[in-house]
């Protein structure tokens, strides 16, 4: 089924770790790192919303098809713009000053 | 009623995995554990086990063909299994149809459930621009570079573990 898809899987699950980091940042600066909000939100959401061990499968499965383009993107978008974009949710967080604990 | 039960193995999955996930954060932390090794380790787990589940749900109950294995060098050893990477045609379609929702089901709550809540990018994310605001480079680096070797090692290890386990299987009947 996979193969008829316009996109290949592997993105669906980049564009949700993305969208995960960039909360989890958000979630750092407005939150803390304490209390039953960052239990909720930033271990229950976010952790549960993003799935390291999805990305670690489609990544050996792209590199058993040496697949290296879509292994570049994959590691690259997640590794890289992941931690960028929790930088920048917590940059936000803290510029619009909403820390409340 | 079909999908409303996918969804709920979904959720069950998802929040089980993410207790055991904040269980094995705390275990760390006792142990006076960095964070992000913590997570790298419960990653790692999530990892190995995604790879031995993958092959685990689809030759007990991938009929349809399809299977992601199709991209495993070792193939020829689980097309063996009629219905893994081809339809089977002998099954009647409400069989088909059976199994179909049984794979649904069962994968959706271990891979996308449980596995999924186990597993994270986002405190791996955070944990990673933790250290790096607080100058410790050559930490994130290592955080960085290992959890892509290790959980990509683990989860080819999973997946061979889970081929060997199907050959036994399949070598006593």
């Amino acid at each position: 089924m996979a193969r008829h898809e316009r996109w290949p899987g592997w993105v669906a699950i980049v564009l949700v770790n993305l969208i995960g980091c960039m909360l989890i940042g958000i979630g750092a600066g407005a939150i803390g790192h304490a209390g039953w909000m960052h239990a909720l939100a930033m271990t229950g959401f976010c952790g549960a919303l993003t799935t390291f061990s999805s990305f670690a499968l489609d990544v050996a499965l792209l590199i058993m098809v040496r697949a290296w383009r879509s292994v570049l993107i994959c590691v690259g978008f997640t590794m890289i713009a992941g931690p960028i974009l929790t930088w920048l949710g917590w940059q936000l967080a803290h510029e619009l000053g909403h820390t409340v604990g | 009623m079909r999908s409303v039960q996918i969804i709920i193995a979904v959720a069950l999955g998802g929040g089980i995995g993410a207790l055991i996930r904040h269980g094995g954060e705390k275990v760390g932390h006792m142990a006076e554990m960095p964070a992000w090794a913590a997570v790298l380790i419960i990653n790692v787990i999530g990892s190995g086990l995604i790879g031995f589940l993958l092959v685990w749900l689809d030759v007990r109950l991938r009929r349809s063909g399809g299977s992601r294995l199709e991209q495993h060098p070792m193939k020829q050893h689980l097309s063996a299994r009629p219905g893994l990477l081809q339809p089977d045609l002998t099954l009647p379609p409400t069989e088909l149809a059976r199994f179909h929702h049984r794979l649904q089901l069962e994968s959706g709550f271990y891979m996308t459930g449980l596995m999924g809540g186990l597993t994270t990018v986002s405190s791996w994310s955070l944990d990673t621009v933790n250290l790096l605001v607080h100058g410790e480079l050559t930490t994130a680096i290592i955080n960085m570079s290992m959890s892509l070797l290790i959980t990509v090692a683990a989860v080819l290890i999973g997946l061979e573990i889970g081929r060997r386990c199907w050959i036994q299987t399949t070598s006593r009947q």
